[in-house]
């Protein structure tokens, strides 16, 4: 499979190179070839930064770039191609005219401490784009994807009746017709999938989308502007006689009232029937946005009423926006914005009543010197069920600071804390986070650029989870066009409580890279 | 009991139609919006600003052969001003340089030719533009090698301002975008797609991969589908970004309480009753309530295989 998906696309690349005229063709990119040394102790499906490092030779890109007359534009693109996973995109762009694409995705996912259950997911995707004249433009997609593997029992140690393994496939293809002239526009597409499980073909369903959209003018080329969309789908099961329908309708417009002033109306209604629960669900959204502009930042604010009712209940909601922008300069960016949202259950028969939420958001950011940026942030989200007796509050802070000096390299580090605190009648959960990451580039040395940083986890109260991840990196030019690339990382996680587990790798990545210029 | 008046799709639709209709009709009336006045010019630009042309081959943006009202694309198309900028003084007579307009300036000439649903998004909710982050923060017009033009390949174009949401996918379960397997506007661009509508809480952009759960289920779990009166979604019970816990649950799965389903269900009988005793204090919900993402045979989630415990016997509980 892995010679298949190369081949495939390096053989787009190559037809596509050779039908263009030769006198003029260029062609850059990179080739890297290398390996992986990996050291490895512990619980391995502890990180998942590990699970697709592959102990072993492996190619670890190929890119090309290619130009042909009179605009033609190839390009692809293949990282870590080796046994346990792979990716590539290929690319041909005719600007105006045409653009072809595809693309595939292999990697895999550990579940057991010794790697033995894991499970493997591939991606194929293949996309076209025709402008037959310069306000239509067409498409077409298909994609699949397939997941197959083994499942684990959850919680561990358990016995899942579900079964020990899953093998299912998702095929979806889209057509597409856009058309745009004057700033007035209308598209329409048509969207089909299947899903199929070869270890349990009751679950084989089917779905279909008819959509559409309309707008006169554009946004951003008139004063009041519109948008219209419409879209009908069913998904079906296949072995039974089950679906449900989607309806939706949405409409906005924007009003440029005044130079400082934009309002926006927004509807949104939608039904869904569901013969599994014989219930027709409409929702209709209504929302009312004004944003007031002037010289040093912005005001906005907005409210929006909701239903939800699907025959047995109904519930509302009510929401209210509110934000500011205070931005005298690109020295100076601060902003705050508040929103809540209340959901009331009109008849009390929903299980979980009434619910109140809310979410405050700060932000400060400072730049002294276009290569120094600094900045700090809050944001606290609280979330209350009035009648069921559970709350939940989270706040994060969070700092941030980029240093660059040109000729020199770069420094840039991020810390974060947050805390987490639910409670319901009977327990509560709570946990405090620091997340630390920082990097540091230094590019003085001629020919020679180094790196290296590190992410530090540390996750406490109810939980107790240490991970730390470091890196060191070099990169020597040999010479014209050739580098030596090498990489080590080392990867550390304990859980000293949740599941009492621990994992620590070593991995050092050499490469060597050659950069391509074919005239 | 007060029953309130329900509204039908019928009865909400056709005031909307109505207005619609009318508030288009004047508008399709107006003038040709994309109007030519200014002058087109390329290859002048070039005599001064040498080796752009180079730069910009490789985009979307390249310059073509042949310049004048029809060429595809020119430098003036984006650069508003006029020929006294090249043939008088190029100080006294600038011209606009779009990156370093506000986010509406910058997208109203950018809409000049780009009017696909991504701009189109901007007149809802849309984060970027409420913020007056403008189009050139995320591309780079000019040069650029990675898909739609960006400024650098995902997600390290995010994590420049969402840092904090670098911090969330350092957690112990996450998906896989640091890895390069996902990229941000996997889940987050789907408002691009025309199809996007059938979605509430973003359930349609996790069935894109994960399709199992998509539906429908004979018997659905209100919890996990985002039309539900319950406030459903995957998110309801789902850390997207990162988790601490297994399977990114927003809460812990573990005995003796169960807080992932005990956050919305109350449920003493399972831990002391006149039949059970404390037979099922502290087992874990999923033991018993297999399918919890929705169900083909029974409407407490429950596995067939139940049956030889003699759970459904008759004068027991209902399968």
């Amino acid at each position: 499979m892995r010679t298949t998906t190369v081949s495939i696309l390096s053989v787009m690349l190559v037809v596509t190179l050779a039908a263009s005229p030769s006198s003029a063709r260029t062609l850059d990119g990179t080739l890297k070839l290398g390996g992986i040394i990996r050291n490895q102790t512990g619980d391995r499906s502890a990180v998942q930064e590990t699970f697709n490092v592959y102990d072993g030779f492996s190619v670890t890109e190929l890119l090309l770039n290619g130009m042909m007359d009179p605009r033609d534009y190839v390009s692809l693109d293949l990282q870590e191609v080796n046994l346990d996973s792979r990716r590539g995109d290929f690319v041909f762009r005719r600007p105006g005219a045409l653009k072809l694409t595809a693309g595939f995705d292999q990697h895999r996912q550990i579940f057991s401490p010794d790697g033995a259950i894991n499970s493997k997911r591939k991606d194929w995707r293949v996309g076209a784009e025709v402008t037959p004249i310069r306000w239509v433009a067409l498409t077409g997609s298909f994609d699949s994807q397939t997941r197959d593997g083994d499942r684990l029992p959850f919680p561990l140690g358990t016995v899942s009746s579900l079964g020990t393994q899953y093998d299912n496939a998702l095929r979806s293809g889209e057509v597409a017709a856009q058309f745009d002239k004057d700033g007035r526009g209308a598209a329409v597409s048509y969207r089909a999938s299947r899903y199929t499980d070869d270890l349990d073909q009751s679950t084989d369903r089917s779905g279909q989308v008819v959509s559409a959209r309309l707008y006169s003018p554009s946004h951003f080329l008139g004063n009041w502007t519109h948008l219209l969309r419409a879209a009908y789908g069913v998904h079906r099961l296949s072995n039974r006689d089950l679906d449900y329908t989607l309806t939706n309708l949405q409409y906005t417009g924007v009003l440029q009232a005044a130079r400082a002033l934009q309002l926006r109306y927004r509807f949104e209604g939608n039904r869904v029937d569901d013969q599994a629960t014989r219930l027709k669900t409409d929702r209709f959204e209504n929302d009312a946005d004004a944003t007031y502009y002037y010289r040093y930042g912005q005001f906005s604010g907005g409210y929006g009423y909701e239903t939800n009712d699907d025959d047995q209940t109904l519930t509302s909601y009510n929401t209210w926006r509110a934000g500011t922008i205070f931005r005298p300069g690109k020295y100076l960016d601060a902003r705050v914005d508040y929103v809540s949202r209340v959901k009331k259950d009109q008849e009390d028969l929903t299980l979980l009543k009434d619910i109140d939420a809310s979410q405050i958001r700060a932000k400060l950011q400072v730049r002294p010197r276009d290569e120094l940026a600094l900045g700090a942030g809050f944001s606290r989200r609280e979330r209350e069920f009035t009648t069921i007796g559970v709350d939940l509050k989270g706040d994060e802070f969070n700092a941030f600071g980029r240093y660059a000096y040109p000729g020199w390299g770069a420094l840039s580090s991020d810390y974060s804390y947050s805390t987490d605190d639910y409670r319901d009648l009977t327990a509560g959960f709570h946990v405090r986070s620091h997340i630390v990451t920082a990097r540091a580039d230094f590019e003085r040395l001629k020919n020679l650029r180094l790196g290296g940083g590190v992410t530090y986890l540390d996750i406490r109260r109810d939980l107790s989870i240490e991970k730390t991840l470091v890196f060191v990196e070099g990169t020597y030019t040999l010479q014209n066009d050739y580098h030596l690339e090498v990489r080590y990382n080392v990867y550390n996680y304990d859980d000293y409580l949740l599941l009492d587990r621990f994992y620590t790798a070593n991995v050092l990545r050499l490469n060597v890279a050659y950069d391509l210029h074919l005239r | 009991m007060h029953t309130p008046p329900r509204l039908s799709i019928r009865d909400a639709l056709w005031p909307v139609i109505v207005g619609l209709l009318l508030a288009v009709s004047p508008v399709l009336r107006h003038g040709d919006l994309f109007a030519q006045t200014k002058p087109r010019a390329s290859k002048v630009c070039l005599d001064c600003h040498t080796g752009q042309d180079s730069i910009m081959a490789a985009t979307d943006h390249r310059l073509p052969a042949a310049e004048g009202p029809a060429a595809r694309i020119a430098c003036t198309d984006c650069h508003a001003g006029d020929q006294r900028h090249w043939e008088e003084d190029p100080k006294q007579y600038p011209m606009t340089d779009p990156a370093k307009l506000n986010a509406g300036s910058e997208a109203r000439v950018c809409a000049s030719c780009h009017q696909n649903a991504h701009q189109q998004n901007a007149l809802e909710r849309n984060v970027h533009a409420a913020n007056d982050v403008n189009c050139s923060a995320c591309h780079s017009v000019h040069r650029s090698t990675h898909p739609a033009l960006l400024r650098q390949a995902e997600s390290g174009l995010c994590y420049g301002c969402h840092g904090d949401v670098a911090g969330q996918f350092a957690k112990p379960y996450r998906h896989p975008v640091n890895d390069q397997i996902l990229k941000c506007s996997d889940c987050h661009m789907t408002l691009d797609q025309t199809r996007r509508p059938l979605s509430r809480n973003g359930t349609n952009v996790c069935t894109k991969c994960h399709a199992e759960f998509e539906g429908p289920f004979p018997f659905e779990h209100q919890a996990t589908v985002d039309y539900s009166t319950e406030e459903g979604g995957c998110i309801s019970c789902h850390e997207p970004h990162g988790s601490s816990l297994p399977r990114m649950l927003n809460q812990p799965y573990e005995p003796p309480n169960f807080q992932l389903c005990t956050q919305c269900h109350s449920v003493p009988g399972h831990n002391l009753n006149p039949m059970h005793g404390t037979q099922w204090a502290g087992v874990p919900c999923n033991e018993c309530h297999t399918d919890i993402h929705g169900s083909y045979v029974s409407h407490l989630f429950l596995s067939e295989s139940l049956q030889s415990r003699g759970c459904f016997n008759a004068g027991c509980h209902q399968f």
